[in-house]
């Protein structure tokens, strides 16, 4: 592989468009906008001042008192604060709260939840400007009824894709029991953008949490273990050759968890066939092939000292065409597009840089 | 060195700090308990506005104790991009001090804070 490479593209001013695929709404807190959305009997619970609700957290001290404590995003105006202070063309918007919602033990709230957040996504700001799109908050605690949201909210022109969180799916969402889920996603034409979580750990996984210290130690297992789960549950289970037209979205796992899934996953499938009859393929193929459904986002971008280790990985699981920006804003690791060009520019060709930074996202969510 | 006058000294208590552009650059300064010290915003990371995050202390890292101890409270700004810690005194980075953000003098004289700048290596 190269190392030299011929540009045309000297800075990331001259990308023609830059999308940000995971671009956070931070609502995740009792008197936000959005649970005033809540059917009733919930809405009465949740948001009056004896309200005993917070997602799920325990002692996970993620802020650090204020040093990396996330801004909130609740207003069309600071998004656009973000997108012009970073350079972002288009944003999709992606929950934080709602990622938790696998580990809800109600049911009926769990899927109010999602409601509330779609309806005031729309009201706030999709319907405020077309310059925002969006993905629909969803659970899976009963696969009809999130069907059901879906066939409710996939017809707004800017939602883009359904959000999931992937921590917490109880079995993972190779069952069978998802399959009116994935039915409404290939109907409606919108890739599932999974999602990982940390603070559902303690209740998702306690005994790992419980193992450990602190968010530092947590946090570095709880994105790639979580994404992990569910690439390996669906591709185990055939879901790329029973829903071949279905995309899938992993984000904020970074890149490194990638290729590791994959090899093992390509190992497993030669020596285990009678465990994967479903699959014709080798994961690997699957997920480098351009049309096989699998993209993934970028944040974080490794923290490599030698950038080209970064290019190296990005070749492994083909990210020239399937690899795609995001920043993460508002959180506190998060990645800016300058940065990233800056990083990836001297290891890879004009046309992947373009692909990564826009014209993959604008394929596959529609913009 | 040339002389900077930045506030007076009222302007600027205990714990508070100020933001200015001083030739060109956007200096904050901070009273640190009544020392005063001024450090360049613009983080040595990605460039985020490093001043104007959380100010506070740090953990002190004696692997002796296995208590945490909290140390130089007061003087630690986290930057508010992606958290990295500077001591305000000497602009280090608190995780790898080959980083360092630039430092100023700061004083109080007659009243007014004065903050030192040496452009001499930039001046033509």
């Amino acid at each position: 592989m190269s190392t030299q490479q011929q540009h045309e593209l000297r800075s990331v001013d001259d990308l023609e468009a830059i999308v940000d695929t995971d671009a956070h709404l931070n609502v995740t807190y009792v008197g936000s906008g959005y649970l005033e959305y809540l059917d009733e009997p919930w809405r009465n619970i949740v948001t009056s001042e004896e309200s005993s609700f917070s997602f799920p957290k325990g002692d996970l001290f993620k802020n650090l008192g204020g040093k990396t404590a996330p801004d909130r995003v609740e207003t069309p105006e600071k998004e656009r604060e973000y997108m012009k202070e970073f350079g972002l063309d288009y944003v999709i918007l992606t929950s934080i709260g709602n990622l938790t919602l696998p580990v809800f033990s109600n049911d009926r709230f769990a899927h109010a939840m999602a409601r509330a957040y779609n309806d005031w996504l729309v009201d706030t700001f999709l319907d405020e400007s077309d310059e925002f799109h969006g993905l629909a908050s969803i659970t899976t605690h009963q696969p009809d009824k999130t069907a059901e949201e879906i066939d409710r909210i996939a017809d707004h022109p800017q939602i883009v894709g359904v959000s999931l969180g992937s921590v917490g799916i109880r079995p993972a969402l190779g069952n069978r029991r998802y399959d009116p889920i994935f039915d409404a996603l290939v109907d409606h034409d919108l890739p599932l953008v999974l999602h990982g979580t940390t603070g559902t750990y303690s209740t998702a996984h306690p005994d790992i949490k419980r193992s450990l210290d602190t968010y530092w130690e947590l946090h570095i297992v709880s994105h790639p273990l979580g994404q992990t789960l569910q690439l390996t549950s669906m591709m185990g289970q055939g879901i790329p050759e029973r829903y071949p037209d279905l995309d899938i979205v992993f984000q904020e796992g970074g890149l490194g968890w990638i290729p590791t899934a994959m090899y093992r996953m390509d190992g497993e499938f030669e020596k285990r066939r009678q465990e994967t009859p479903l699959l014709n393929r080798r994961p690997s193929e699957y997920i480098t092939d351009p049309d096989g459904g699998f993209y993934f986002t970028s944040q974080p971008i490794p923290e490599a000292r030698d950038p080209e280790h970064v290019a190296w990985l990005i070749e492994m699981f083909n990210g020239q065409d399937n690899l795609m920006y995001s920043s993460d804003l508002p959180h506190y690791d998060f990645d800016s597009p300058g940065e990233v060009f800056s990083m990836l520019r001297p290891h890879l060709s004009d046309q992947a840089l373009r692909n990564i930074f826009g014209e993959t996202a604008i394929e596959v969510f529609g913009l | 060195m040339t002389q900077h006058v930045v506030c007076q000294v009222e302007e600027l208590g205990p714990g508070d700090r100020i933001i200015t552009e001083i030739e060109g650059r956007e200096i904050a300064v901070f009273n640190v308990d009544g020392e005063y010290t001024a450090v360049l915003n613009f983080c040595v990371h990605q460039g985020g506005p490093a001043c104007e995050g959380k100010v506070s202390g740090t953990v002190d890292d004696d692997p002796r104790e296995w208590e945490f101890s909290w140390t130089k409270d007061g003087e630690i700004v986290a930057c508010p991009w992606h958290g990295w810690e500077f001591d305000l005194f000497t602009g280090e980075y608190l995780s790898d001090p080959t980083y360092r953000i630039p430092t100023y003098e700061a004083t109080a004289t007659d009243g007014e804070i004065v903050v030192s700048m040496d452009t001499s290596a930039t001046d033509s």
